[in-house]
């Protein structure tokens, strides 16, 4: 039961509105920086070694089963580390969306569920009430922000939809050592290195034209 | 403040750390270098920098070298830890020269800022992903660098950058081809002004970004290939912040 659940939740189709942000992505392809599958894939690999990986990931675990004023802090430690605009509310928005759609479809569990603001806290959260493992959530958010971004890829660049699945595919060793440290980080641990993709989500609301909101 | 001057009322140091004779810029701004005169700073070694302002007091601290990060062969990181506290009325800014981390080096540096309200603050650091010119890149063990900056009880800033080099350091959205990198805070309204007055965010595409975090602040970011052209406009920024922020005219650095 519970992992069809976490497979509705984490389902592209959930609606939670979060195609619509691509969080720098587009500034990078629209200034050439990532124009390859080769791109595509160091891009994404990069963000879970060094990026949303190393900030989301171990988030939305520290979430899971999180009393009510742990996951306070957490999600105050994103609004602070979050530091770029467009990103911090992309969050803030695709974690309201997605607890009210969840609110929809299991009220009786969402009813008893504390306060979360983020996407990373709200689908620990909301995973961990649905029971769902806590490994199975953390791969399951990964998971939805590599194929998430793998997909934004296709309305980008010239990639069809079989090389943005292997692009994603081949960032599974990634993938793997993004969801082992999530699983054993601290809040402590939330630490980025991404000077580039702050720069490009900084300037994609001045874009000439926009695909995504972020 | 000695009378209406700013003034270094007290300094403690402890080698290899020293405090040069401070002296006074054209704008009243008291210019503060702290040297470290040995060859840089070693693994294991740990340094601390406290620095209290008082009211109404103007403080520039610089570096007068770049941070030489040595090889640590234990991979203990050299650690450094700042203290910072502003009084209401006070300014302290801190722009260290770049940070130059060798091949096997790591370093771990806290700087945790307490203001109150009304008062001043600015911060830039710039990195470097190695000794760039004889062609040593990312080949450092790690480093890291926490900041925070509160004002009274609240948050306002927090930034935690750790990089371990690794295969994706290189990616698009990480450092891609580029050598240098700069981040930075600056906070506090100008005398009488009510808080947040920047109007215009300083911005070079591609170069450096500013912007306001959740907690009211300006973060600044930047990356460049090379290290003049990082430090022209963030210079550039610094004195944009200074005048929307607080009115204030561009410092002239003596060196």
């Amino acid at each position: 039961m519970s992992l069809l659940r976490l497979l509705q939740l984490s389902d592209s189709a959930f609606p939670t509105g979060a195609y619509a942000f691509s969080d720098g992505l587009e500034t990078l392809t629209t200034r050439g920086a990532v124009r390859s599958p080769a791109d595509l894939r160091a891009f994404l690999a990069g963000q879970l070694a060094h990026g949303w990986g190393q900030q989301d990931a171990p988030a939305c675990a520290l979430a899971w089963s999180a009393d009510a004023g742990t996951l306070a802090e957490l999600d105050a430690l994103l609004d602070d580390l979050k530091l770029v605009p467009g990103p911090r509310g992309a969050s803030t928005r695709v974690g309201a969306n997605l607890r009210r759609a969840a609110t929809h479809l299991w009220p009786d569990v969402t009813a008893a569920l504390p306060v979360t603001r983020h996407h990373a806290t709200t689908f620990g959260v909301l995973a961990c009430a649905l029971g769902v493992p806590r490994a199975d959530t953390v791969t399951a958010f990964v998971s939805g922000w590599l194929l998430g971004r793998a997909t934004s890829a296709t309305r980008l660049m010239r990639l069809g939809g079989l090389d943005a699945q292997r692009c994603a595919a081949t960032c599974e060793d990634a993938a793997r050592a993004c969801i082992h440290a999530a699983l054993h980080a601290t809040p402590d641990d939330l630490c980025t290195f991404t000077p580039l993709l702050d720069l490009a989500a900084s300037e994609q609301p001045g874009l000439d034209s926009r695909l995504f909101q972020t | 403040m000695r009378g209406a001057r700013t003034a270094l009322l007290r300094d403690t140091q402890k080698a290899p750390l020293m405090v040069v004779r401070p002296f006074e810029l054209p704008c009243g701004t008291l210019m503060v270098f702290i040297v470290n005169p040995t060859g840089g700073v070693l693994g294991g070694d740990h340094a601390e920098i406290r620095v209290v302002v008082g009211p109404g007091a103007r403080v520039l601290i610089l570096t007068q070298s770049a941070t030489r990060v040595q090889p640590s062969p234990d991979r203990r990181p050299a650690t450094q830890d700042i203290h910072f506290q502003v009084a209401a009325g006070g300014r302290l800014e801190y722009h260290p020269e770049r940070t130059l981390p060798f091949a096997g080096s790591a370093f771990s540096q806290n700087l945790t800022a307490d203001l109150e309200e009304g008062a001043q603050f600015a911060l830039t650091e710039t990195l470097a992903s190695g000794r760039v010119q004889t062609g040593e890149r990312l080949a450092f063990a790690s480093y890291e660098s926490r900041v925070q900056v509160n004002v009274g009880a609240r948050r306002v800033y927090l930034d935690r950058q750790r990089l371990v080099p690794g295969e994706f350091t290189r990616a698009p959205g990480v450092w891609g081809d580029l050598d240098y990198q700069a981040s930075g805070v600056f906070t506090g309204a100008g005398e009488g002004l009510a808080p947040p007055t920047v109007t215009e965010f300083p911005a070079v595409p591609g170069l450096i970004a500013t912007g306001s975090t959740a907690g009211g602040a300006v973060w600044l970011r930047g990356a460049a290939a090379r290290g003049p052209e990082l430090d022209r406009a963030l210079l550039q920024a610094r004195q944009s912040l200074r005048h929307q922020l607080w009115n204030a005219p561009p410092l002239e650095i003596r060196r």
